[in-house]
């Protein structure tokens, strides 16, 4: 097996305490780098993320998931040896094994960017309605970015160096998802999907977005994309 | 001429003056300033003689003049509205730059000084966080697997490494990484934490 010595795993928390440990214990039995970014925690969270061993970068003020995986891509690119990055949530939703296996995937294909589909592999415990937005969602991002997905909303995510330097995330919040696809969708590297699963559990399912909010982000990725090239 | 005039137009004076005396600091553009004075003289004009906007709006179709002021004002609220709306929008775009480069530089900071303390434990304490710091006297000076090291900025942590096994052997040891690196960082963060979360919270 490989050492994924040349990987980093970079992992968005926001107030996770109960669950931060166990996920970055998990992920560090398989990735010696993973870098945790408390966005501005209220609770215990930082100091999980170091009981756990991981390097942590600790945001002053809270400034949105997407703000935080671009630290955590920024702060593992200072590793000049650094090839691969995975993204992966903080609250247990996703499985390491698959990480795993989609740096595996990388390494032994030729395609830049790997992203988790929950809807080619399995996800336990999905509401319909969850479901439902989530179709929703995918023909969103398939008008906005071009780039026709099973799952566009999945935070397990695997690139190479060549995509990292080049992912500029300026949405700071959870529309960043979209903004990947479309910095994707412009570098013209190649993707893929990967079959996932997705553990929906009762801390999951509390922590996780609010349905609703999908306008919010909606409405900022509309927003975010006529205003391109205007700063 | 009553005395509300007075104070309407020495009021429309005020914004001019204001407006430019901060141009540099509000870096209007030149548009933007010709826009001002032409409607603070159409603002000077229609004070003055009532007359004249009451005229204006017959002929666009609006009864009153003052519901010609109305429509215009929010015409302009609605454009004073957006260019704040983009003008925040940039600023916060600025700010999570900057506190990202700065949770990025402490956390390196943070990294350096604790794999310093850990290849050399009765070093130099001076900046260390005091008593609890010796605990982990007893660790082994296994260097720190992969903190980033930005060309340049870590001199003093690499120059401790030297001494040390090389990191890139490292990643070839038989060992389960993750295990042992997780001892080793784990107590590489339990002295330093306090002192960096003194330094998160404002």
């Amino acid at each position: 097996m490989d050492t994924n010595d040349d990987v980093w795993v970079v992992v968005p928390v926001f107030n996770e305490a109960p669950m931060v440990r166990e996920v970055m214990e998990g992920l560090r039995t398989h990735f010696p780098n993973v870098v945790a970014v408390d966005d501005g925690s209220t609770d215990a969270s930082a100091a999980e993320i170091e009981a756990a061993g991981a390097h942590l970068v600790r945001h002053p003020f809270n400034m949105g998931a997407g703000a935080a995986l671009q630290t955590g891509v920024n702060f593992a690119l200072l590793d000049p040896r650094a090839a691969y990055f995975v993204t992966f949530d903080a609250d247990g939703q996703h499985r390491v094994e698959d990480a795993v296996a989609m740096v595996e995937r990388l390494r032994s294909t030729p395609v830049d960017v790997l992203i988790g589909s929950r809807f080619l592999g399995s996800a336990t415990n999905m509401r319909r309605s969850r479901r439902g937005l989530l179709r929703v969602g995918r023909l969103f991002e398939r008008l906005s970015s071009g780039i026709a997905l099973t799952d566009a909303h999945n935070g397990l995510r695997a690139f190479r160096r060549s995509f990292a330097e080049v992912l500029k995330l300026s949405v700071a919040d959870m529309g960043w998802a979209s903004e990947f696809l479309t910095r994707l969708a412009e570098s013209g590297l190649r993707y893929a999907e990967h079959p996932v699963t997705v553990q929906y559990t009762a801390y999951s399912l509390s922590k996780g977005q609010p349905s609703i909010n999908s306008v919010n982000i909606g409405m900022d990725v509309v927003v975010n994309r006529l205003l391109r090239g205007r700063r | 001429m009553s005395w509300i005039k007075v104070l309407l137009i020495a009021s429309a004076l005020l914004v001019l003056v204001v407006l430019f005396r901060h141009r540099n600091r509000v870096l209007l553009r030149a548009g933007t300033r010709v826009a001002a004075v032409v409607l603070f003289l159409l603002a000077v004009v229609s004070i003055a003689n009532p007359d004249i906007p009451q005229e204006v709006a017959q002929r666009v179709g609006v009864v009153r003049g003052t519901d010609l002021l109305l429509y215009l004002l929010v015409v302009v609220f609605t454009l004073t509205t957006l260019g704040l709306f983009f003008r925040l929008r940039e600023t916060d775009d600025r700010v999570h730059q900057l506190a990202r480069a700065l949770a990025i530089q402490e956390a390196l900071r943070r990294e350096d000084r604790a794999a310093l303390e850990r290849a050399d434990p009765d070093g130099d304490r001076s900046d260390a966080d005091g008593p609890e710091g010796r605990a982990e006297a007893g660790q082994p000076a296994s260097p720190q697997p992969a903190g980033p090291q930005p060309a340049g900025e870590v001199t003093g942590s690499q120059a401790e490494e030297g001494t040390s096994p090389s990191p890139a052997a490292e990643g070839t040891s038989s060992q389960p990484a993750g295990d042992r690196s997780a001892t080793t960082t784990n107590s590489l963060y339990a002295n330093t934490f306090p002192a960096a979360r003194g330094k998160g919270k404002e």
